[in-house]
């Protein structure tokens, strides 16, 4: 429960969540049911608290059932916010003939708009969101876990829609044939490409990393440091969100976290001569 | 947080050996009664079923209600009321569970009720294990919450 309130503060919000729960109708409920309720209290109480809008609230301690109910109606709003931020993705939306993308974005997501329990159940958001996202949303829960979502996934979108469909294909494809039936990042693995097309001063709007290039990666790697390269890549991130995206900061923000992975990825496929694995 | 204490204070259960012994006015006409004694009994009966069927109980009329619901059956008399009631008591709550709570209390004692009392000839067994069974399966296959449900067909 919420360090903020005492239990005795938190029960007859219980309490009367329970009556409404059972309409009244049954005079008891599972402890299934107990601890998703209160779950559920929990839930919208630390939504007010949390809620990044909320300046005064971060650190005024406020009534237990005001708490509440102030953080009942974010959790109604961020579920607005989600669906029209979901209208957005969907008019131009690219599964890029990956299975569990479109299967997460166009069947996924009405399903949980449509089951979604703010009231009763607001920590659980019932999907499993199995289209991986560069930053991953495991530790949050709830409208809170499915909101971060899609926002990653619009920035994904918008990155995307900057290439040519076939070029996007063609990459995955060669980074494997059966990507279709994968869990893997659409967007990191373009990145990915992009990156190196940028260090070896090649065109970025074409996508292609050829054979011969690998002998220049292998340099690239094997003559820097780490920290060196790492920060090659920022720069190079930097450089492509100027290009394309006017300097979109969130979408920078958002590429750059798999900056380290990258370039751990890299440095074994240089070590073990199998570039061809991931361009 | 120390869920057992949260879930002592959610339960409101106060005056429950008196409300029992308040049916005796209306189960006399059957020539029904219950000490003070048997109410207790059932108290500490309710109170072990609902800890073994993991449930949580806000208000304590479900022993009320199976009494007023069961004193008219041909099939009990005054020497195995409290054990019946007691016995009542453990399936209905089981089957709350069963029945994932899909059903509210008064349409289960009444189900109960009447399986009792017609097919079930006053045999607790057959009313646990063959029509309650077959109740809680059918309530299943039709609810949202279960995986086996049609909604997820």
């Amino acid at each position: 429960m919420s360090e903020l309130y005492e239990l005795e503060e938190l029960v007859p919000i219980v309490a009367k969540l329970t009556d409404k729960y059972t309409s009244k109708e049954s005079s008891s409920i599972s402890y299934e049911k107990a601890r998703m309720l209160m779950e559920a209290v929990n839930y919208s109480i630390e939504e007010f608290y949390n809620d990044n809008d909320n300046a005064v609230s971060s650190v005024t301690r406020i009534d237990a059932v005001l708490a509440y109910e102030k953080g009942y109606e974010k959790v109604i709003n961020k579920v607005k916010k989600a669906k029209d931020l979901y209208d957005t993705i969907i008019k131009d939306f690219d599964a890029y003939n990956i299975i569990c993308y479109y299967d997460t974005i166009i069947k996924g997501m009405p399903a949980f708009f449509m089951y979604y329990d703010a009231k009763f159940c607001p920590q659980d958001h019932i999907l499993t969101l199995d289209y991986p996202t560069i930053i991953s949303v495991q530790d949050k829960q709830g409208i809170n876990a499915i909101y971060d979502y899609l926002y990653m996934i619009n920035l994904e979108q918008i990155f995307l829609n900057k290439f040519n469909r076939q070029d996007v294909v063609k990459v995955l494809v060669k980074y494997n044939e059966d990507y279709k039936g994968l869990l893997i990042n659409v967007a990191n693995i373009v990145l990915r490409n992009l990156i190196m097309l940028s260090i070896l001063g090649k065109k970025v709007d074409s996508l292609e990393i050829d054979k011969d290039d690998y002998q220049k990666i292998k340099q690239i790697i094997n003559c820097n440091s780490k920290e060196n390269i790492v920060e090659i890549f920022n720069k190079s991130i930097k450089e492509i969100v100027k290009w394309g995206y006017k300097d979109n900061n969130e979408l920078l923000l958002y590429l750059s976290y798999g900056i380290n992975d990258f370039y751990e990825e890299l440095r074994n496929c240089v070590e073990y001569d199998c570039l061809n694995a991931m361009f | 947080m120390d869920e057992k204490k949260f879930f002592e204070m959610l339960v409101n259960n106060k005056n429950e050996v008196s409300n029992i012994l308040n049916c005796n006015s209306y189960i006399s006409q059957f020539g029904l009664s219950l000490t003070k004694e048997d109410a207790e009994s059932l108290v500490v009966s309710k109170k072990n079923t609902l800890a073994k069927e993991e449930r949580i109980e806000f208000s304590s009329k479900i022993t009320e209600k199976l009494i007023f619901a069961f004193c008219d059956s041909p099939y009990i008399i005054e020497d195995i009321f409290v054990e019946y009631i007691g016995a009542l008591q453990d399936i209905f709550y089981m089957y709350k569970n069963e029945t994932l709570d899909e059903i509210i209390d008064d349409d289960l004692i009444e189900y109960m009720r009447e399986e009792f009392n017609g097919e079930c000839q006053g045999s607790l067994e057959f009313l646990e294990e063959t029509c309650l069974d077959s109740f809680a399966r059918e309530i299943r296959a039709n609810t949202d919450g279960f995986i086996g449900s049609r909604k997820y067909e």
